[in-house]
């Protein structure tokens, strides 16, 4: 660097570049509402004849957590850095990350998905370059950098973002592990064990924010088929069922102290599609369950679903959210951030 | 190749491997499917029941067919289920291969054939039969003058019953010498609401109603012992069939399996 500033810690680790923009803190947000991804439930017929009609809906199906959605005024083709203020933190606490952050018009959209439903709510601390936040202020003195261009990068007056701790972390692998289930019951809740990563310990773990946007996922299924035809009370007859009940888990996060950082899952979205065919008329060989898991029968029930509008009331874009069978996908090298909130409180 | 299960995929990431596995299930049967097929050509009571379990295994290192069997026996998997196969005691019943017998008061009894458990005695009726016949009965019998055919839902006689004349049992009578041919349609309880005649069967639980479509005639059928729950179409238990004709009992008689 022939010109400009750079300041450096003991670590030689860099604190101020002039010829980056730096992130300045751009305003603490609360949600603008709450939704959840609309449950994927079809299936033709509810009181068959013959065969089963247990669990027919969601029953033993795992909870699944909700979506807070923000609006965060920063106008600007950069996206924000959004550190989430968990409602809680430690071991009871849910897991929390950011699944969305997407440009609107000239504000940006972000979706925090929790784990739980608690009453309390996360709230975001967002910071942004110094040209998409509202930089006009009274203050005449501190310190202020600008790139090569003659641009601003860096601006002591606005708050600029103060990282105290970090790193990387890996998400469990599959969410739920052992048994997915057995005939009509369904086994899919998150069992696996949160894994951890520590940072640079700190005073208080309920002042501390984090930025870690969720990129890991994981999805399992649970199917089951049943069949049956013979020759009975002077009748042919033939009928089979089959179902598929699936989950679909995001990766999210929590403080679990002052100087751990856990990742685990949360149920972003789950569905249940069946097939119940009673038939005594003929006989026929039974129901494929790949009929219904080979995509026609499924991209029914998902047509129907964005066709009713079930996804436009929740605010959500439709999709099947079954992108791939037992398995998990983007789980390592997650980079976090830690800040604290009463820095910019 | 195994039919206890089918590997629907394997994925490895990392050192661990990923299987998602359809296991299957079945009675404990040695039924093939071609004698599944032979049961169902011969109308004998049977079910042939399967299921599968889409299930997902995850090892450290790539699984062999016994490490497949062990998880699958760990998560609780019966390949073999034990359900007893459930054959009912209708005609061509494999447990009970005794005809049915009719026994009327004052007449000699008559035997029912089947045609798939009794094919001599039943060929042998059916030659005899004065007219031709479209569709081959299910089962025949001879009372006095009279063939008795009956034709089970599936194989609903259209030679003699419509489009609109529908029951889950059919009979035609045959006069052996004059040909005169009478119908009889069959339905469960009593959908059409003919009179039951509690002055003469008291509290007896209809059964089923045999309705003549060619004159003014119907039969009540119900337990011989009160409070035997009965299906109308098996004779696992004896039943009795009282015959009214224009409001009058004319006679009452019994059905069940027995010994020529």
């Amino acid at each position: 660097m022939a010109y400009g500033l750079l300041i450096k810690n003991d670590d030689n680790e860099v604190l101020i570049d002039s010829d980056y923009p730096h992130y300045h803190f751009s305003g603490k947000y609360t949600h603008d509402s709450v939704t959840q991804v609309p449950d994927i439930s079809y299936g033709g017929v509810a009181n068959a004849a013959q065969g089963s009609n247990a669990n027919k809906g969601m029953e033993n199906m795992p909870s699944k957590g909700e979506i807070y959605v923000f609006t965060v005024p920063v106008d600007g083709t950069t996206p924000p850095m959004c550190f989430i203020k968990p409602t809680s933190s430690g071991t009871s606490a849910p897991y929390t990350g950011i699944v969305l952050t997407k440009q609107v018009s000239d504000e940006w959209e972000i979706h925090v998905f929790q784990s739980t439903v608690t009453s309390a709510s996360p709230v975001l601390y967002c910071f942004a370059p110094l040209s998409q936040i509202d930089n006009t202020t009274s203050t005449t003195y501190g310190l202020k950098t600008f790139n090569s261009s003659g641009v601003a990068t860096f601006d002591s007056r606005f708050k600029p973002l103060r990282v105290v701790g970090g790193g990387d972390i890996a998400s469990p692998g599959l969410a739920h592990t052992g048994s997915n289930g057995s005939g009509y019951t369904v086994s899919l809740g998150i069992n696996c064990s949160s894994s951890e990563t520590s940072f640079t310990t700190q005073s208080s773990a309920s002042d501390l924010i984090y930025y870690c946007p969720s990129i890991a996922s994981a999805c399992q299924e649970h199917t089951f088929s049943e069949s049956d035809s013979g020759f009975h009370s002077w009748t042919y007859y033939a009928w089979a069922r089959g179902d598929v009940w699936w989950c679909f888990y995001r990766s999210c996060f929590r403080i679990k102290s002052t100087s751990v950082f856990e990742a685990n899952y949360g149920v972003y979205a789950r569905g249940h599609v069946y097939e119940h065919v009673v038939d005594s008329t003929n006989v026929f060989a039974g129901l494929i369950l790949g009929a219904i898991t080979g995509g026609a029968y499924f991209a029914a029930a998902i047509a129907a679903l964005i066709a009713s509008g079930t996804f436009t009331s929740a605010d959500l874009d439709g999709g099947n959210y079954l992108p791939y069978e037992n398995s998990y996908r983007n789980n390592s090298a997650n980079a976090f951030i830690i800040s604290k909130a009463s820095y910019y409180d | 190749m195994t039919d206890l299960y089918d590997i629907n995929k394997t994925e490895q990431i990392g050192d661990e491997f990923i299987l998602s596995v359809t296991l299957h299930s079945k009675v404990d049967s040695d039924w093939t499917d071609e004698y599944h097929t032979e049961l169902l050509n011969n109308m004998t009571a049977h079910t042939q029941f399967k299921s599968s379990t889409g299930s997902m295994m995850t090892f450290d290192h790539n699984p062999s067919h016994e490490e497949i069997i062990s998880k699958a026996e760990e998560y609780g998997h019966e390949f073999i289920i034990d359900k007893k196969v459930n054959q009912d005691f209708a005609y061509g019943n494999l447990a009970d291969t005794r005809p049915i017998v009719t026994k009327t008061e004052g007449e000699e009894d008559t035997i029912e054939y089947t045609r798939n458990l009794h094919p001599d005695e039943f060929t042998n009726l059916y030659n005899q039969v004065p007219i031709s016949i479209d569709l081959l009965p299910t089962s025949i019998c001879k009372k006095g003058n009279l063939f008795y055919l009956y034709y089970v839902e599936r194989l609903k006689p259209t030679q003699w019953f419509g489009e609109d004349e529908t029951f889950f049992l059919y009979s035609v009578r045959i006069h052996e010498d004059t040909s005169e041919i009478k119908r009889k349609g069959y339905n469960k309880g009593n959908p059409n609401n003919l009179p039951e005649h509690r002055d003469i069967l008291g509290e007896r639980p209809i059964i089923a109603v045999g309705e003549y479509l060619d004159e003014n005639a119907f039969t009540l059928y119900y337990p011989k012992i009160l409070g035997e729950e009965v299906d109308p179409a098996i004779v696992d238990k004896p039943y009795l069939g009282s015959h009214f004709k224009d409001d009058i009992l004319i006679y009452t008689r019994e059905y069940k399996h027995d010994d020529i």
